[in-house]
């Protein structure tokens, strides 16, 4: 067993949680999701998150709108739809239960 | 020296080591093939290269002019490799359609749920569907047979509407359809559902004109259910602002008279005489009056609820109106148990009277009434019980506390007993109670006299005070009751054939007669001979 694979496998389970998260509290274009995502270590390379954005697009949960940047081309600036805010309080909460599920498992092992 | 071409991102030009080129061709090549299939590849791509001219638009702001091979492999570096751009996990990159339905089926119990996705009326056979692993339209049918070859599909099936929870969340529609919950399948389901119209095109083929005459009858059924559940607003509306009328017009006036009668009582005088005491008294008034209030403010709320559609539903109220109710059951009962335990114990006392051996006819009237209509038609039961009670400053007049009673005499002397009785709290209570009841009788010559009513001192308040007379007749002897005597009340005509008043007041008992016989003597009195 691949221990790189294993720990990316894990990160992905919840990249689309965390990429609804940032964008439940604001509007936001690909590369600022980028810069909090690899604050904090969780994608390693950006191209992941276009066909995520895409898919989460596609899934009716994210709409967005175009706007012009001196730096480049046309920014997409992604945010939540009501279906992305629902199924974002859906993930919330069954986090909060893996989370829990796993601290009581792992705090009985190390015990 | 490096050749350069120009190239066209995102609408941006750039000019580009041939070498760079090669390589950035044939990674924007390779991401394209990943995503060719998938819908929105070209999204992702164009996604990808404007991305790419950012990364570009940067590394030449530095004066620089051209991208070099360094330029493209440090973009490459920061966007990733082809093969991380997809976001499965990798054992199952390949096809992960298929390879993460069949993984995501195991393990998961399924749960009864009904598919509000899925639905004619309520989606309770859609649910069955799911839960029993078959086709929904198969149970629609064997519905629709029962309910017109066998009664009881109606009621089952709203049964079942009731009893089975609507899937609501998307974990509720995994456990429905025995999926595992997880990320992935969540995400699956809400894209699948955002894509319902598209995806269940197959599906809706099927889908008959049955189905869709059922759909049309669940729009009327849920109109009607609507009208149906608007009218039960209006009904519990009018309902509450009925009651809430009355009981505000009662408890606006609580001494407002009972009944409209000279004699009638107030409320206080009702607590007065029969609550003994304020605690009492108002323990079973909060409680009643919780009893009442409760419901009606639970029928307003439930008529706003409905008439609004939900819009107010107040968080905790039905539970606190529920808490309140039972609070209410409590304290009233307190009260009145605590009231009918005031009347618990029995006491009385006695006095008994002889007349000389030499009568031969005893005969029994009243005195005149000079508290009650003296001319009372009474017969006990009947009679409204403000006619013959009255309180004044410091009595309480009770004209139906006297019954009369006939008796064997051992001797060849009359026997008269006056008994007084009384209920209290304690015994030696309800012995002074009944000692407290005046009640006048004189036996002179051949005549007993009785006064028609008893007096109980105020402050006794009522409790069941009453006065029994026994007259005991010798054998061969008779006792002759007035016409006015018919107002008291005659306890032992248990036994005996035709008792017939001056008046022609008759009471008829077909039982089997006991030892000394009452017997008529004339047609025209109330003669009994025993």
């Amino acid at each position: 067993m691949n221990i790189e694979n294993t720990k990316a496998q894990m990160r992905k389970g919840i990249l689309e949680y965390c990429i609804l998260s940032i964008l439940g509290n604001r509007e936001a274009y690909p590369s600022d999701i980028l810069s909090e995502l690899k604050e904090s270590k969780l994608l390693v390379v950006e191209g992941t998150l276009y066909p995520l954005l895409t898919r989460l697009k596609n899934a009716g949960l994210l709409t967005y709108r175009w706007e012009e940047s001196t730096s480049g081309p046309p920014r997409k600036y992604y945010k939540l739809t009501t279906v992305g805010e629902n199924f974002l309080n859906e993930l919330t909460n069954s986090w909060k239960e893996l989370n829990k599920a796993v601290l009581t498992i792992t705090k009985k092992a190390t015990k | 020296m490096n050749k350069t071409v120009t190239v066209n991102i995102s609408g941006f030009v750039f000019y580009i080591e041939e070498n760079a080129y090669a390589v950035l061709a044939t990674y924007l090549n390779r991401i394209k093939a990943i995503f060719q299939s998938d819908e929105g590849g070209d999204e992702i791509l164009n996604d990808v290269e404007a991305r790419i001219a950012e990364l570009f638009h940067e590394k030449l702001a530095d004066k620089k002019e051209v991208i070099t091979i360094k330029d493209v492999e440090q973009v490459i570096q920061v966007m990733g490799k082809p093969e991380d751009y997809t976001d499965e996990p990798s054992f199952e990159n390949a096809h992960h359609s298929s390879g993460a339905s069949s993984n995501n089926y195991t393990n998961e119990k399924r749960k009864i749920y009904r598919d509000p996705d899925d639905k004619v009326l309520g989606g309770v056979c859609s649910g069955l569907g799911h839960y029993f692993d078959i086709d929904p339209i198969i149970l629609r049918i064997a519905s629709i047979l029962l309910v017109v070859f066998a009664g009881f599909g109606i009621p089952l099936y709203i049964i079942l509407w009731i009893v089975i929870p609507k899937a609501m969340t998307t974990s509720e529609k995994l456990r429905m359809h025995g999926e595992k919950i997880n990320v992935e399948n969540i995400k699956k389901k809400v894209t699948d559902f955002s894509n319902s119209a598209s995806m269940t095109n197959t599906n809706r083929r099927v889908r008959s004109v049955i189905d869709r005459l059922l759909e049309l009858l669940g729009t009327v059924f849920g109109a009607l259910g609507r009208i149906i559940l608007k009218l039960i607003g209006v009904f519990f509306g009018v309902l509450a602002i009925g009651l809430l009328i009355g009981l505000v017009a009662a408890l606006l006036s609580p001494d407002s008279e009972l009944n409209i009668n000279d004699n009638s009582f107030s409320l206080a005088e009702i607590r007065e005489m029969i609550f003994h005491g304020n605690a009492n008294f108002f323990l079973s008034i909060i409680g009643v009056t919780l009893l009442i209030l409760t419901p009606i403010i639970g029928l307003i709320y439930g008529a706003i609820r409905i008439l609004s559609g939900n819009r107010y539903a107040a968080k905790g109220l039905g539970t606190s109106l529920i808490i309140l109710f039972i609070i209410g059951i409590f304290t009233a009962s307190t009260g009145i148990i605590r009231t009918v335990h005031g009347y618990h114990e029995d006491g009385m006392s006695e006095e008994i009277m002889s007349s000389g051996s030499e009568t031969e006819n005893l005969h029994v009237m009243l005195l005149p009434d000079d508290e009650f209509h003296s001319n009372l038609n009474l017969d006990g039961q009947h009679t409204p019980y403000w006619e013959v009670m009255k309180l004044t400053e410091n009595q309480f007049i009770n004209g139906q506390g006297v019954s009369f009673e006939i008796g064997d005499s051992k001797s060849d002397d009359f026997k008269i007993k006056i008994i007084k009785e009384s209920q209290g709290g304690k015994s030696l209570e309800a012995i002074n109670f009944a000692e407290n009841i005046s009640f006048y009788s004189e036996l002179r010559g051949d005549t007993l006299r009785l006064s028609p009513y008893i007096r109980i001192p105020r402050e006794d308040g009522y409790r069941s005070q009453r006065v029994e007379i026994v007259v005991y007749v010798p054998e061969g002897k008779r006792v002759t009751l007035d016409k006015n005597t018919s107002r008291i009340q005659l306890n032992n005509v248990k036994k005996g054939k035709s008792y017939i008043f001056e008046d022609g007041y008759k009471l008829h008992y077909d039982e089997n007669y006991v030892p000394n016989s009452i017997e008529m003597e004339s047609d025209s009195l109330k003669n009994y001979k025993l």
